[in-house]
């Protein structure tokens, strides 16, 4: 997750308190963390909401996984908000989402963005790493959790 | 007569290579779960080691499965001869929007 997930971008405690909401805040911290250029945050949220209206991407356990392609970026950059009191999100096991996975991908590379896909649903499906992330204060502590989770593979 | 478990049966069995040129991305995945969903057969699809739950969008995800990856689709069960057709179309779509026609 480190490869692809942006330190300085982390939200241990996000503000927001609704689906839009959460997505601005995200990807204006991805701006402010050097990503985006100001002009660009309005035009990537407005891509994400158009995906989340194809479809929720609550993919239940109070996890989501918004998500767009966006032209000009070096790589695949994404970041990840809490949110203690949990947003509503239409996920598909209609619990709020307390978890907040942001990506926005290069167009031409599917690759990393299946890859960080396959990541996040894995990790997501172990009650410890849910409980120590919910646990997590500070974007330190968000940090150090993902540097000492190794990308789950092959488990089955 | 004794009607076995679907674990039981052999499956029937078709190798898909993926021709949707994002891979076998989120809506994608849970747009396959959807179609499978509609049989009462047993579905599974591989990507080498890695095997999923067909019917779950999530599970299906952690396929990773890349453009032109070649999955494997397994179908066990009384309706398996006429889903794997449909599951084999399904799988190959080259976009999500593709699938909408099989769930009409």
């Amino acid at each position: 997750m480190k490869n692809f997930l942006v330190r300085d971008a982390l939200v241990p405690s996000l503000a927001a308190t609704t689906k839009e909401g959460a997505i601005r805040e995200l990807v204006t911290a991805l701006q402010n963390a050097g990503y985006f250029r100001p002009h660009e945050v309005e035009p990537v949220v407005g891509e994400i909401l158009r995906r989340e209206s194809l479809g929720s991407t609550g993919i239940g356990r109070g996890v989501a996984i918004p998500h767009s392609r966006h032209e000009g970026l070096p790589r695949l950059v994404g970041t990840l908000g809490l949110s203690k009191a949990g947003i509503p999100f239409d996920s598909i096991d209609e619990q709020d989402v307390r978890m907040v996975f942001l990506l926005v991908s290069r167009p031409d590379q599917p690759g990393p963005h299946l890859h960080a896909l396959e990541t996040i649903v894995r990790v997501s499906e172990s009650d410890e790493f849910i409980e120590r992330l919910m646990a997590c204060a500070s974007r330190d502590d968000i940090w150090s959790l993902i540097e000492n989770t190794p990308d789950p593979w092959n488990r089955e | 007569m004794e009607i076995g478990h679907p674990s039981d049966v052999t499956p029937l069995r078709a190798t898909v290579k993926v021709q949707n040129p994002r891979g076998l991305h989120m809506r994608a995945a849970f747009a396959f779960a959807k179609v499978a969903g509609r049989f009462r057969s047993n579905i599974k699809v591989r990507n080498d080691s890695k095997i999923a739950d067909g019917k779950s969008g999530t599970r299906l995800m952690t396929l990773g499965a890349t453009p032109e990856t070649e999955l494997v689709l397994e179908v066990a069960g009384e309706d398996a001869e006429a889903a794997l057709p449909v599951l084999t179309k399904a799988l190959g779509a080259p976009s999500a929007d593709d699938l909408r026609s099989l769930l009409d």
